[in-house]
């Protein structure tokens, strides 16, 4: 069995070498096969030598500070094995296998970006966070997300200031989005030594264009088919899923989870925040208010194309609002 | 118009020592009136059990021998509806307090017959009574609780718009004197003191409306009448009933609004006003049309019973597009205009929303319903409709009704669906 030595100094500098040609010395003079450097190590502070199993044996050759190994001195051959560690002076010494099992390399998103040029090798996800990360892409979203929410604002207003308040709409979601994309960016700074930034402002503008697109759906759902299970049901699984790719989707950005552990995170961080808000939901109706509320949502279409009920139909669906108020009277 | 009930125990300046300059034209000295009649005019006042503070403050007067005591409902309302709260108690003239006990209410026409201890020595005998308009009145009551005063005022006839019949009196009724007695020179009662309006403009309910609540009291004997709560529930729902049996049926009155035509005028006691609305600074414009009574019952605090209102909104716009004028539609149809609620009394709205079609117009319908809690089977009900298919145009009508049965709910609204077009 052969060993590899990892020298870590206080500093936290590493060498590594490997124990061939045993015995060897360990110390701070120069005339020693491994040189430490180290104040607190003696000139020739240990030995190594093999034992005919192949195992390791490290001798203090007495040295003023010794060999430690957990805090205690040792007296005598110790005896190592592939992940032992001991401590001579101040430096760490720590034994490991050459043939222990690595994880695979992680993949350079900064060197496949600026060194390779568009190549048959680029296999499927590799392509698809290129395409997110583009400047272009970033940039190109983050504006229609801009212009959706400037055209959803003027839509949604009947002023005649309508105009200021899509621009200011406009504003203030920009403002957003950079603060939200910045945030992320400090993140995978710190994480993956690399900003990002316009990654994740492409990932940020996508979810808004998303989010305003749900409330489109959600809002001709509530005219076609009021109180029905069309109002909650969909949207919690829309809001679920969309906060799950939200959070994967930045992840992928700024850390070096596999792609399941971004995924799970973002489901967990759905499921919290879908906990917290349909708890707030759940102490809310409780609460008395003079104040009805009801999808008052109308949508322009032409009258032969509106769902209806007759009146008696609507009347019988009143029955069911005097039983929930004659229950509410209970309480 | 909304009335300013009597009772509150708020500081007001008074107008009462203006008015006896006036007096000096009659043959009858206004200090000779009240001389005569002060003594059969008593304080009731409602005190918190808790804080043994005063609550509420209104007069009263003895219609008997016995020292029964005519008031006005609301004067005793929080007794009625909080009697774990609430106790209450007169004050006679030389200023003893007296228990007292309710034998009967009239909510509708806000009256409470009293019984008390007490043998007074003299007392107004209530007989039905005919009065000259412009009769000089005088109207005894404790205003403020600053004292037993006398206000001089004129008599000027039936109020013309009100399904139950109140009289106008032409003089400054102030809180505190809900429940008095207003009298004709001679000391015939001709109404009780109930509400006003500011501006020397107050009512009166006649004094029939006592003389039949005393009747039916007596006629009860000694039999144990139901509790005060379930007699005012009971009143409430006969009261709705009669009310709101022929609303929109037969010859239904309809007005043109714009492409559309909607109920108005339900019954000859109410009163409709228009107005439209083109400004310049909002790039739509809106006609309204609104019916309403100067009915209602107070019941307590902040709630009152029937009450009814037609409100009709048309918006039109020729500058906006159909997306950005159904937002503007979504959110006038989204504004509240139901009556405010206290939890003690009423539960929260509940709500249901359909897209109906009468016979060829398509309506997104909500009606919101909620409960009296203690007054049994009465609901709040409020019908809000939008008329859908238009792109430039559209209608939002609300029927409001309080204090209603779930039958006439459904009766109501299912009628008011069938007259828009």
């Amino acid at each position: 069995m052969s060993l590899v030595i990892e020298i870590i100094q206080p500093d936290g500098a590493r060498t590594r070498h490997r124990l061939n040609g045993l015995p060897l010395t360990l110390g701070r003079a120069l005339a020693n096969d491994i040189v430490v450097e180290d104040p607190y190590v003696d000139a020739t502070h240990a030995r190594l030598t093999p034992e005919s199993d192949g195992t390791v044996v490290v001798d203090d050759l007495g040295s003023v500070n010794g060999i430690v190994a957990k805090d205690e001195r040792l007296s005598g051959a110790v005896l190592v094995r592939p992940g032992d560690v001991l401590r001579i002076g101040r430096t760490t010494l720590r034994f490991r296998d050459p043939n222990e099992i690595l994880p695979p390399a992680l993949l350079d998103h900064a060197l496949v970006e600026s060194t390779e040029p568009a190549s048959a090798a680029v296999v499927a996800p590799r392509s698809r966070r290129r395409f997110l990360t583009e400047t272009s892409t970033g940039l190109v979203l983050f504006f229609v997300a801009l212009a959706a929410c400037a055209s959803n604002a003027w839509l949604g207003d009947f002023s005649r200031s309508g105009a200021n308040e899509a621009m200011s709409v406009a504003l203030g979601v920009a403002i957003a989005l950079t603060v939200w994309a910045g945030l992320w960016s400090i993140a995978s700074r710190a994480i993956v030594h690399r900003f990002r930034f316009m990654g994740h402002l492409a990932v940020a503008s996508a979810m808004v264009l998303a989010a305003l697109g749900w409330e489109v759906i959600e809002q001709w759902l509530q005219f076609f088919f009021p109180h029905s299970f069309f109002d909650t049901v969909p949207a919690m699984i829309v809001m679920l899923a969309m906060i799950t790719v939200l959070v994967a989707a930045h992840l992928s950005f700024a850390s070096t989870m596999s792609r399941r552990r971004q995924w799970r995170v973002g489901a967990i961080v759905a499921g919290v925040v879908l906990a917290i808000t349909g708890l707030g939901a759940l102490t809310k109706d409780d609460s008395f208010s003079d104040v009805p509320k009801f999808p008052a949502v109308v949508k322009p279409i032409p009258a032969r194309l509106v769902p209806t009920k007759s009146v008696a139909q609507f009347e019988g669906v009143t029955r069911g609002v005097k039983d929930e108020v004659d229950q509410l009277a209970k309480k | 118009m909304r009335l300013n009930y009597l009772f509150n125990l708020s500081a007001v300046a008074l107008t009462v020592a203006a008015r006896s300059v006036v007096a000096q034209e009659s043959n009858v000295a206004t200090s000779d009136v009240f001389r005569h009649y002060a003594d059969h005019v008593v304080k009731i006042q409602v005190v918190e059990t808790g804080s043994a503070a005063k609550a509420t403050i209104g007069s009263g007067f003895f219609v008997t021998s016995d020292g029964e005591i005519v008031t006005n409902y609301h004067v005793v309302s929080k007794l009625i509806n909080t009697p774990d709260r609430y106790r209450a108690e007169m004050i006679d003239v030389g200023g003893a307090a007296h228990a007292i006990r309710i034998l009967g209410v009239d909510v509708v026409d806000d009256l409470a017959l009293l019984a008390t201890e007490t043998h007074p020595h003299s007392f107004f005998s209530l007989a039905p009574v005919k009065v000259a308009q412009g009769a000089r009145l005088y109207s005894l009551g404790h205003p403020e609780d600053l004292g037993l005063s006398i206000v001089e005022g004129t008599y000027n006839g039936y109020l013309p718009h009100a399904r139950q019949p109140r009289l106008h009196f032409t003089g400054a009724l102030n809180p505190g004197m809900s429940g008095g007695p207003t009298i004709a020179e001679d000391g015939r009662v001709v109404g009780i003191n109930v509400a006003t309006e500011g501006e020397e403009i107050s009512f009166l309910v006649p004094v029939e409306r006592a003389i039949a609540l005393q009747q039916r009291i007596s006629s009860l004997g000694t039999q144990p009448a139901a509790t005060t709560l379930a007699q005012v529930g009971q009143q409430l729902r006969d009261y709705q009933d009669a009310y709101l049996r022929d609303m929109f049926t037969g010859n239904v009155k309809t007005v043109a609004l714009g492409p559309f035509h909607v109920p108005t005028e339900p019954a000859p006691y109410f009163r409709c006003w228009a107005d439209a609305s083109r400004r310049k600074e909002v790039p739509y414009e809106s006609v309204t049309h609104r019916c309403s009574t100067d009915d209602y019952v107070f019941i307590t605090g902040d709630q009152s019973s029937g009450v009814i209102t037609l409100d009709h909104e048309l918006i039109s716009t020729k500058t906006l597009n159909a997306t950005r004028f159904y937002s503007l539609y979504t959110g006038i149809f989204r504004r509240d205009n139901t009556p405010s609620g206290e939890e003690e009394q009423v539960t929260s709205w509940r709500c249901t929303t359909q897209n109906v079609r009468n016979v060829d117009t398509p309506m997104r319908a909500v009606l919101c319903l909620r409960r009296y809690r203690k007054l049994g089977t009465l609901y709040d009900a409020v019908l809000k409709v939008a008329v859908l298919g238009h792109t430039d145009v559209g209608l939002v009508s609300t029927l409001s009704l309080s204090g209603v049965t779930f039958e006439n709910v459904q009766r109501l609204t299912q009628r008011y669906l069938e007259h828009i077009s």
